[in-house]
């Protein structure tokens, strides 16, 4: 459907060129700016991640609704028969694995069961699933089950990937998402709990690689089309009759497009999804501290790239504070971040992993939150300066190690020796306290002493509440990567006063985390200080 | 289609031209924004400031007892000036003294009105 709307793009384009009329011509590119804002870029991803959240959320509710009840469940055994259809080794391993329960067995069911090979048709099943089977998804409200709106996002998904064969990373996301959906209805039907974080993983690798693809394949034809119109403003071209492109009745393509749109209205206008409604999840592994995802604005500069790392390559936690107010939220970081890039270096979106806030969302300075900033899989942008050189240890390490960058994969080892060493952000998490703890600060400029903390009324001293926030989520991060053994302070890789006081209690943060379990070194310098 | 190209070409010309005046006004911005906060020139600031960044710069400079000692030395200073993504009338500037090998991580961020341009609020963020 992609491949086909970007040709109806490019007619559109070109045929409004010729229209008559000046009206006509914006009307058009108020349609484009419409598809581009509101379908493509910025709107399937959020659609997109909305409708993963839900699926885990939908999978978390049937895994808790069914644990320790052995009972054939006929919808759940027709949605496991189809997904043998998709891997004929399903069975073998089924049938070898003695602990499945036989009131299970999928051959109860008749011969021309449903088969289910694609991606779209496990969530249409789902859908279903959660019509026939109340029961399952009890204590799951409403409007975080499937619904037709994510029907329709994962079908554009689907014959996305079947389209863009060449973008190699999309399509493998894509099939490792589906294999794990697979492997986590399997678990449910075991009666074991599925394995959440793959499955989390898997979505947002996925989410990245398409965001990526969609900007790197389309941007040429669609980025002049921005800030054009609104959906309100789309939404009355639709609504008015005769509003229409200046093209012939009879061109197929663009009454496919005009159904479409109608059908999206129908949509959008039925649905609350395209609200601010953010779907906060809670791991099964039950984190020390809740870490909630949030619906970030993301750029659409045609340049932004953004790399993405295995976790086996990080090995420490860098902690920041944002030298803003307090009650800045993440989505103002977000904002200032995406307005902080050039045209040379545009940053895809917020630079921290995680932010840490005392006011946003309920929270509270004796309740601080966890926001998830960029996904943890993709190196972040706060610890830049300073490219450390690396040392044997290291060398042997990386050896044979790779990382993807603007959809590029590269031996780190060959990286390392390119930009001579490795920036900070590499191997690192970024943990950003949202507040200024730091103190006034001058500088002299042309003779003249400046200011550059302008916030002194503003600065803050950590509290109990912030250090255990903090020690909570690193020790999460430290179960979920073991290699993860070190918290430095943003001045470890330059002269900055970043984190400012926060510098002071990271010895605290070792401590409590300690006591969670978790091991940690604090370290302010590099140990055998090698930098480039 | 002449009259297409032509206007395309008026219309690049003028931004060109647009961008390059914007800059020259920046710095003369920010020359007039260090001479006056030598001066503690307090009238001079409130016309090149937003509310809310005076306000801030009275709290953090103005009202402290820090003396200049030095003299100041007019647009003795290296300037960076970039474009804000998001936001179209707003631009992001970072200034350094002359004698300084790295720019700091303060940027100042000036918006742009019909008639002027004002700084609205500095941020700390990596370079």
């Amino acid at each position: 459907m992609f491949k086909r709307l970007i040709r109806t793009f490019s007619l559109i384009l070109v045929l409004g060129l010729v229209s008559p009329t000046k009206a006509d011509y914006e009307q058009c590119k108020a349609v484009l700016d419409w598809i581009y804002r509101e379908l493509t870029l910025n709107n399937l991803e959020k659609s997109y991640e909305r409708a993963m959240d839900k699926m885990l959320l939908g999978l978390y509710t049937v895994n808790k609704n069914t644990e320790n009840k052995n009972k054939y469940n006929p919808q759940m055994a027709e949605i496991f028969n189809s997904l043998k259809s998709m891997d004929p080794k399903l069975e073998t391993f089924i049938s070898k694995n003695k602990s499945i329960n036989r009131n299970f067995l999928w051959w109860r069911l008749p011969e021309n069961h449903l088969k289910i090979e694609t991606l779209q048709s496990v969530f249409k099943e789902w859908h279903k699933l959660q019509t026939k089977e109340p029961g399952l998804f009890k204590g799951l409200p409403s409007k975080y089950q499937i619904d037709n709106w994510d029907l329709f996002t994962i079908d554009i998904l689907s014959n996305l990937s079947k389209y863009k064969f060449t973008n190699k990373n999309l399509k493998q996301n894509l099939e490792q998402l589906g294999e794990d959906l697979k492997s986590s209805t399997t678990d449910i039907l075991k009666g074991k709990d599925f394995n959440f974080k793959s499955i989390a993983n898997s979505i947002n690798s996925t989410q990245f690689e398409l965001v990526k693809a969609l900007n790197n394949d389309y941007s040429d034809i669609l980025y002049d089309y921005r800030n054009v119109c609104s959906k309100e403003e789309m939404n009355i071209v639709l609504n008015q009759e005769n509003a229409t492109c200046p093209l012939p009745s009879n061109n197929q393509a663009i009454q496919d497009l005009g159904l479409k749109l109608t059908e999206l209205q129908k949509t959008i206008t039925n649905t609350d999804l395209l609200n601010n409604d953010e779907i906060t999840i809670n791991l099964t592994s039950s984190p020390l501290i809740p870490i909630h995802i949030l619906d970030y604005k993301v750029s659409s500069h045609p340049k932004v790239t953004f790399c993405k790392r295995e976790p086996e390559l990080m090995s420490m936690i860098v902690i920041h504070h944002t030298q803003t107010k307090s009650k800045a939220t993440p989505h103002d970081i977000n904002r200032m971040h995406l307005n902080k890039s050039t045209d040379n270096d545009p940053w895809y979106m917020v630079g921290y992993n995680y932010l840490i806030s005392d006011s946003y969302q309920g929270a509270s300075p004796s309740s601080p939150k966890v926001f998830q900033g960029r996904p943890p899989e993709y190196q972040g942008a706060h610890a830049g300066g300073k490219k450390f050189k690396l040392n044997k240890e290291e060398q042997a390490f990386f050896k044979g190690k790779t990382i993807t960058c603007g959809g590029k994969t590269e031996k780190i080892l060959n990286k390392a020796e390119k930009e001579s060493g490795l920036k900070g952000n590499f191997s690192s998490y970024g943990v950003a306290i949202i507040g200024n703890y730091a103190p006034v600060n001058f500088e002299e400029i042309a003779g003249v002493i400046t200011p550059t903390n302008l916030l002194p009324a503003e600065q803050e001293i950590p509290t109990q509440a912030t250090i255990d926030a903090i020690a909570k989520l690193s020790c999460d991060i430290q179960k979920k990567n073991k290699r993860v053994k070190t918290i430095v302070p943003h001045s470890y890789f330059k002269a900055t006063d970043c984190p400012g006081n926060l510098l002071d209690i990271l010895v605290q943060v070792k401590e409590k985390a300690s006591k969670l379990g978790c091991t940690f070194t604090i370290e302010t310098k590099r140990k055998d200080g090698k930098w480039n | 289609m002449e009259l297409i190209k032509k206007s395309l070409l008026v219309l690049l010309l003028f931004s060109t031209v647009t961008h390059a005046s914007s800059e020259k006004e920046i710095k003369e911005l920010m020359n007039t924004y260090l001479k006056s906060i030598h001066a503690k020139d307090v009238i001079n600031l409130k016309k090149i400031t937003t509310n809310s960044y005076f306000k801030k710069l009275k709290n953090s400079y103005l009202n402290s007892n820090i003396k200049q000692t030095k003299k100041f030395r007019a647009y003795s200073f290296d300037i960076k000036i970039n474009k804000a993504n998001l936001d179209k009338n707003q631009y992001w500037v970072n200034i350094k003294d002359k004698t300084k090998k790295d720019y700091s991580d303060y940027w100042y961020i000036i918006e742009k009105n019909i008639h002027s341009f004002k700084i609205s609020d500095m941020v700390h963020m990596e370079e």
